[in-house]
């Protein structure tokens, strides 16, 4: 199986309106699932937005800009910085829009691999920088890690379908 | 710009959104009693320069100052080489000058304990060529000095007056050989005539062999000259052999003839002969 991508560029997008009501829906789900349904604190709706649109779009400015401002809406309606998510997601996004650049991103496996590995960066990235930050190093747990990574792949893939159909080439 | 920025753009800008966030989230974190942490690392990133920055002005300041000081030590210490070398000069003076007074002094107590008149006189100079016996003093006739007048110090017999000028007069050494001091020895009490011989040396003359000599004795003089008044140290023996009739013997005189500062004349003639001389007053 061949995933790198030999096919020509084919950039898209989603109109601007779609594109912040899904904002908005992640983030609302991110605030209101987890105090009803104790396994959605490890959902990640912000990130997995970033990374979809940020592979479609394969721009890695766009990438970038997208994962800065959802991250930063969502540290706002967090207690914690400004920032934290900020950088963790702006981060996330060009190395989404990178790996969408080079390899085949309809591919199921590889958008699993794709998501898996960028969820376990994402989160490895928001530890060490509130580990260095704050000086109080919360606790690494390995077995949380894998556990997100697993919902949001298994969330992922089941969302991106959807998401296909909201694209439009740009 | 650079061309690696013009390769990757978009690394760049992701660089500087992390940057930018990071610098929004130092506003907001503080660490020790609320400090920002953006102060904490503006703090720590500058504090090394600011030291290294303060430690070379302070360094250049400390060495300006030292090289000042140093200027300044070492104008001081060559003014103080300066007067240090008027001092050591100084003292020198003073010392030449201690030396003379206890010299005069000496002079002064001795002149108190003679019975004769006397008068102090300086040995201005010598006669010229090696081995010289005869010496220049610094009084003449405006002093009343005459010929044939006893010279001496507190040591000994130095000489007589054989030349006297206007304001100087000559000297005419022991150590002379034309020089004649009727002398005795100062234990056996033996009489002898004492001539000049060497420049430290002179030989006491007619002294029989059979008399007992002993070298350290003594030599006095004995008065029978008419000149040196009697009981005046000449010198001590220093060698007695036996010769044919008479024993040969040396003395060594008394005063170090070779170093003559200050000495004494002696008026042992009577008021009334030096009045028939026609000397004046000193």
């Amino acid at each position: 199986m061949d995933i790198y991508r030999h096919r020509p560029k084919e950039v898209f997008r989603a109109h601007p309106a779609v594109l912040s009501l899904i904002v908005f829906v992640s983030l609302l789900l991110e605030v209101t699932l987890p105090p009803t349904l104790p396994l959605a604190h490890l959902f990640q709706f912000p990130l997995l937005v970033v990374l979809y649109f940020s592979m479609v779009r394969e721009n890695q400015v766009f990438g970038i800009a997208f994962g800065t401002a959802l991250g930063l809406l969502q540290d706002a309606l967090s207690h914690g910085y400004l920032g934290q998510m900020g950088m963790a997601k702006a981060f996330v996004g060009y190395l989404a829009a990178t790996a969408g650049l080079k390899f085949e991103f309809d591919n199921l496996l590889v958008r699993g691999v794709l998501i898996a590995s960028l969820v376990c960066i994402h989160n490895v990235f928001l530890y060490l920088l509130t580990h260095e930050l704050l000086g109080l190093p919360p606790p690494f747990e390995p077995l949380q890690l894998l556990a997100s990574i697993l919902v949001n792949v298994a969330l992922g893939l089941i969302l991106f379908p959807l998401f296909d159909r909201l694209k439009q080439p740009a | 710009m650079p061309a690696i920025v013009s390769r990757h753009p978009s690394f760049f800008v992701l660089l500087g959104v992390l940057l930018a966030q990071l610098l929004l989230l130092s506003v907001q974190i503080t660490r020790n009693q609320n400090v920002r942490l953006i102060h904490v690392w503006a703090a720590t990133a500058f504090g090394p320069f600011e030291e290294g920055f303060h430690d070379v002005v302070e360094g250049t300041v400390q060495s300006w100052k030292a090289v000042h000081v140093l200027w300044a030590d070492q104008q001081e210490n060559q003014m103080m080489g300066t007067q240090l070398v008027v001092a050591r000069a100084r003292i020198q003076e003073l010392s030449e000058k201690a030396a003379e007074v206890q010299h005069l002094k000496a002079l002064l107590n001795f002149k108190s304990q003679l019975s004769y008149r006397s008068i102090a006189a300086e040995v201005i100079a010598s006669s010229p060529g090696i081995g010289s016996t005869v010496v220049s003093i610094d009084r003449g006739q405006d002093s009343g000095i005459t010929v044939d007048l006893p010279v001496v110090t507190p040591e000994g017999v130095v000489g007589k007056t054989v030349a006297v000028y206007p304001h100087t007069a000559q000297v005419l050494l022991i150590t002379d050989p034309s020089c004649g001091v009727g002398c005795m020895l100062g234990k056996s009490r033996l009489q002898g005539i004492l001539k000049g011989g060497s420049q430290d040396r002179c030989d006491l003359q007619y002294v029989m062999d059979e008399e007992k000599v002993s070298a350290g004795e003594a030599v006095l003089t004995s008065g029978l000259d008419q000149i040196y008044p009697k009981g005046l140290l000449v010198g001590y023996i220093v060698r007695s052999e036996d010769g044919n009739i008479y024993k040969q013997i040396a003395v060594k005189p008394a005063v170090s003839l070779s170093r003559l500062e200050n000495v004494l004349i002696l008026f042992k003639s009577r008021p009334e002969e030096r009045q028939a001389l026609n000397v004046g007053h000193p």
